[in-house]
């Protein structure tokens, strides 16, 4: 069970790190929409990306 | 090393300057650079504990050069700081690794290295918090402002109008309107313009005083040491021409920049920060102030100091925050603030200097002081030479260690063997040999290849992986 948490949190940590790569190919630029002034990509950098892997890791360890 | 120790330490004055340097200059890749350096720690700290460093001549070279490289990185920050604030940059090199050796070779002195993270911490903290209060905005209105200013210009409080600046390194700025840029000392100039379809290139020996009229469209480059004044008013040459443009990089960013980007960070993490087998919330509140904490600064730079950058060093935008003790109304002691950022980042190199002490220490057996003394001094005299930006060792050392370190554990190579080798040596000496391969070779490689010499990690990381997944066998021990 610890073993299978650790590979889901690696496989979504990884995803979330790979999202503003991502997001800069999509079209019609979703990431440069402005949420109360500062565009989604900045939201998710400073605030969302970090407090989603921060969750994950405690999902995990609270499992196992 | 506490968790605390080793999460805090990854970043060091490198890392953290770079970082708020590029969200200050609007860099496409900052964003990207912003989430990695937050989140890679935690996919460090989730990786099962790692066996000890195999006492082994690879081993050890391997240690050895990662700690060169990205103590060369961190000790350039410390150097640039030193040379923007007047005083030598062999100063700030032989100060700072004194520091080092005296904190990471005294006996029982693990109290005071925790003590050096924690304050180099609090100390950047409290500059943060002194800026945000002395603009009176938090850092998403700080964000939104800097985001709406028509244009990007120097203000008339700023340094490089009144006394002028000068230059960390070797700098070429562009310009896209005419201006008329005075020598404060003695130097060289190189303009080179570009009227009609050949570049003209001319070099200008101004005395102190001396002004030169550039145009649109002409590039500037001063060497380092020479100082400029610029007109206020002006635009500012090489930063984005207004605040919609500086927040609109960051989507128009290459993505395969930018997941090399990624990648090396990520697996330059994973080679540094140790995992853990007890709770990591310490780690988790550290990922959320690297992140939260770099975007803010960055925020707070570039509304505080557009110019931040324009001397070649991106120091000089985590510097930027003392001006904010100058603001009217709330004047207070721009040295106290300057004072605390200096606090800061030593402390952060201490603590980045103990973590990177460690595999050295595992690898070298008993004459690792002798080694890690060594690499300490080679570092310092590396970084008092300004040519080289701190990006260049840094992003080579976070490679390095991704290639050679990172890529065999995560292939299994702790505890195994490949012939008669500690399976972490082999594989780490063929993801340095891949590695130097692509950065000396890179560029004869055919087409979309080429591209490997600009991130050869995404070579050598896969290879050395491949190694050990392959060839490795379990020692008796191990199973």
């Amino acid at each position: 069970m610890a073993e299978r948490g650790r590979r889901i949190a690696v496989v979504v940590l990884v995803v979330l790190l790979a999202v503003p790569p991502l997001a800069t190919a999509l079209p019609g630029s979703p990431a440069s929409v402005r949420v109360a002034g500062i565009t989604l990509l900045w939201w998710y950098v400073a605030c969302a990306g970090p407090l989603a892997a921060v969750i994950v890791i405690a999902l995990v360890r609270a499992v196992r | 090393m506490t968790l605390l120790r080793a999460v805090a330490a990854w970043p060091g004055p490198a890392l953290a300057a770079t970082m708020i340097g590029a969200v200050a200059a609007g860099a496409a890749a900052a964003p990207t650079l912003v989430l990695a350096v937050a989140v890679a720690p935690l996919l460090a700290v989730v990786q099962p504990p790692r066996a000890p460093a195999a006492r082994h001549p690879i081993t050890l070279a391997i240690a050895v050069a990662v700690a060169a490289l990205l103590l060369w990185a961190h000790l350039a920050v410390l150097a640039d700081a030193a040379a923007l604030l007047g005083a030598r940059r062999w100063h700030a090199c032989v100060l700072a690794a004194a520091l080092a050796l005296l904190a990471t070779l005294m006996p029982n002195a693990d109290r005071w290295r925790s003590m050096a993270v924690a304050l180099g911490a609090a100390a950047l903290l409290l500059v943060l918090i002194a800026a945000g209060a002395a603009l009176e905005r938090a850092p998403w209105a700080a964000w939104r402002d800097a985001a709406a200013r028509p244009a990007l210009v120097f203000s008339g409080g700023s340094p490089w109008v009144n006394a002028g600046e000068g230059f960390v390194r070797s700098t070429t700025l562009a310009f896209h309107e005419g201006h008329r840029v005075v020598a404060v000392t003695p130097g060289t100039f190189r303009i080179v313009e570009t009227d009609g379809e050949r570049p003209v290139v001319r070099d200008w020996r101004l005395a102190a005083g001396d002004a030169l009229s550039v145009r649109p469209g002409d590039t500037l480059t001063a060497e380092p040491g020479s100082r400029l004044r610029f007109e206020p008013g002006k635009r500012i040459p090489g930063a984005p021409p207004s605040g919609a443009a500086w927040a609109d990089a960051a989507p128009r960013a290459s993505s395969p920049h930018a997941l090399a980007l990624v990648v090396t960070v990520a697996l330059g993490a994973c080679a540094l920060v140790p995992s853990v087998a007890r709770p990591v919330s310490v780690g988790s509140a550290i990922t959320l102030a690297i992140a939260a904490g770099g975007a803010s600064w960055g925020a707070y730079a570039t509304l505080l100091a557009p110019e931040a950058g324009l001397a070649g060093s991106p120091v000089e935008a985590v510097l930027s925050l003392s001006r904010a003790a100058a603001l009217p109304r709330h004047a207070s002691w721009p040295a106290a603030l300057t004072g605390l950022v200096v606090i800061g980042l030593l402390g952060l190199f201490v603590a980045a200097a103990d973590a990177l002490r460690q595999p050295i220490a595992e690898a070298g057996g008993t004459r690792w002081p002798g080694v890690w003394s060594a690499v300490v001094v080679g570092a310092a005299a590396a970084a008092a030479v300004p040519s080289v930006a701190p990006w260049t060792p840094l992003a080579a050392g976070l490679a390095l260690a991704g290639a050679t370190v990172a890529a065999p554990r995560l292939a299994g190579a702790d505890g195994a063997r490949i012939a008669s080798w500690p399976a972490s040596a082999a594989g780490g000496l063929i993801g340095a040999a891949v590695f130097v391969g692509m950065t000396a070779f890179g560029a004869r490689l055919p087409g979309p290849l080429a591209a490997l010499r600009e991130a050869p990690v995404l070579a050598a990381a896969p290879a050395a992986w491949l190694i050990v997944k392959v060839l490795r066998r379990e020692t008796a021990a191990a199973r």
